[in-house]
């Protein structure tokens, strides 16, 4: 019995070990209910090595500063982030998170008050 | 006492038994009786009697025993419900595992952004989706979109390394020049 109970024990120290998604604030934007937004192009591609999500806002404020919130929240668990500001507000947000060790870049680049561009990216690795 | 090939039946091991509660019995003819008793399941008030007094004096112990009361008959058979047991929650943590490792990553919300399959992309290895004006782009304009749309957050990374070179060797600057006025 005790075999068992070792063998249980390991395993969930192994489950517990195991790699993690990030679980980014700002993927909630790829959930699928922007698919149909006509403000918003939602560019999508991974493979083995790469990973990549792009999100772009056209004419729509609320949704803006809706990405924007969203960005903010994950800067919280950023290793760096920087601003350029220009013009008394932001046109770039960057910043770099780590995940299994491996880095996601998130950049968020403002045109307006109602258009924006959001990306992430990094290798497969960080979102596993 | 019998012969070694003579199997005894209830009635004979019953007079054994009554014959060694009695205290009557020879120690050959008692190892015989150890040895009937281990081999044979028989059961009675007398033969249990016996046979609990001799494991009482050590003559039997449970190990002994291959088939004897109800009480030794269930350790082999929890020994097997236990093994079981075990075998089936290993094979539960290993299906469970499974499962966990060969899921297709954490990406859950690729698979959510495309609420058809996943099939249609380009390849098993490789997921490209495009969502434009609020509709679905074919592969090819998909590919098209997203290599666009990487080449600019490359460009915005690019960018964004080169303002840190630039503010760093601003800061440099600064630092030497006041060291240098000191």
């Amino acid at each position: 019995m005790k075999r068992y109970i070792i063998i249980i024990v390991c395993l969930c120290i192994s489950i517990l070990a195991m790699a993690k998604p990030p679980q980014l604030n700002v993927e909630k934007l790829f959930d699928g209910s922007y698919n149909s937004d006509k403000s918003v192009q939602i560019h999508i591609s991974k493979n083995k090595d790469k990973y990549y999500r792009g999100f772009t806002v056209n004419n729509n404020a609320a949704l803006v500063k809706k990405v924007t919130q969203l960005f903010k929240k994950d800067t919280d668990r950023a290793e760096t982030s920087q601003d350029i500001i220009k013009d008394g507000g932001p046109s770039y947000s960057y910043m770099v998170i780590k995940n299994n060790n491996h880095d996601i870049n998130i950049g968020i680049q403002y045109y307006s008050n109602s258009s924006c561009y959001l990306f992430i990216n990094g290798s497969s690795e960080a979102f596993k | 006492m019998k012969d070694n090939d003579h199997i005894l039946n209830l009635q004979e091991t019953e007079q054994l038994c009554r014959l060694y509660m009695e205290c009557q019995l020879s120690v050959l003819e008692e190892r015989e009786l150890q040895y009937i008793l281990g081999k044979m399941d028989y059961s009675s008030p007398i033969i249990d009697e016996a046979r609990q007094s001799m494991m009482a004096e050590g003559l039997l112990t449970p190990t002994n025993l291959l088939a004897t009361s109800k009480k030794e008959r269930k350790k082999p058979k929890f020994k097997w419900l236990r093994l079981t047991a075990g075998a089936a929650a290993s094979l539960a943590i290993v299906i469970s595992l499974s499962i966990f490792i060969l899921k297709p990553d954490g990406d859950n919300a690729v698979k959510m952004a495309d609420n058809h399959k996943v099939k249609e992309s380009t390849s098993s290895s490789e997921i490209v989706i495009a969502y434009e004006g609020g509709k679905k782009l074919n592969q090819e304009d998909s590919e098209k979109a997203v290599t666009e749309s990487i080449k600019k957050a490359e460009a915005l990374m690019a960018m964004a390394q080169a303002q840190i070179k630039e503010e760093e060797s601003k800061q440099e600057y600064f630092i030497h020049l006041i060291s240098d006025k000191k």
